[in-house]
């Protein structure tokens, strides 16, 4: 079982970067590997709640990522200081995640056998 | 003239508005649509930026679009005075409302 850390850094619907990688994770979580799924940057705006993307034609990953990390297939991280600079607190993400500073974040990736980001 | 600035990318990934923003003039308009709705929320250094160039620029107009704030969970409640919400109907009326339009890729 490898370790995987997925990145995404992107914001929701703009492009489908973030959807496609969260897909990507939860591939790889069906698969029994250990996936992390690291949201930092514009990142954090993908698990913001209140989101209604079929008003652009787009769809949220927030519902299947938070039934992965219920299920224990996926760990799913937020960070502190990505939040911060977006006036985002976790009280504002529709999916409950655990929040690392960018110190702890980084941790995490050089912990990771396979980075994958989009 | 006046221009109609379209402004697409998050400001937090891209100088895109803050390079149109150093450049509007008075009667000008931005509107600020896709990933660029994430800068009219409040609190943050690209909302104050568009705060502080709205008091400093004669005439000039900031719009939201509102499908890309509801696809990304942003409330009116959210946004800073500054902006004005539009809708597609309206957007239409906006872009037809100015003989030049400049996008901000």
């Amino acid at each position: 079982m490898k370790n995987f850390v997925f990145v995404v850094r992107r914001a929701a619907h703009g492009t489908a970067h973030g959807r496609e990688l969260a897909e990507a994770a939860m591939l790889a979580g069906a698969m029994d590997q250990s996936v992390a799924v690291a949201f930092l940057d514009d990142g954090v705006f993908q698990l913001k709640s209140g989101q209604c993307p079929a008003a652009v034609g787009a769809v949220a990953v927030t519902g299947p990522l938070a039934a992965l990390a219920e299920d224990g297939l996926a760990r799913l991280y937020v960070e502190s200081e990505s939040l911060a600079e977006r006036n985002l607190s976790a009280e504002d993400l529709a999916v409950a995640t655990q929040v690392l500073t960018r110190a702890e974040m980084s941790d995490l990736l050089g912990r990771a056998d396979v980075i994958l980001t989009a | 003239m006046p221009v109609l600035h379209m402004v697409r990318a998050s400001p937090f990934a891209a100088p895109a508005l803050e390079a149109c923003l150093d450049r509007v003039r008075p009667g000008d308009a931005v509107l600020l649509m896709e990933d660029a709705v994430l800068a009219a929320r409040r609190g943050t250094a690209p909302a104050a930026r568009l705060v502080r160039t709205a008091a400093e620029v004669e005439g000039l107009r900031l719009h939201v679009l509102e499908p890309d704030l509801l696809a990304r969970g942003i409330a009116a409640a959210e946004l800073v005075e500054a902006v004005a919400v539009v809708d597609d109907g309206s957007f239409v009326d906006l872009a037809v409302g100015y003989p030049t339009i400049l996008p901000w890729i």
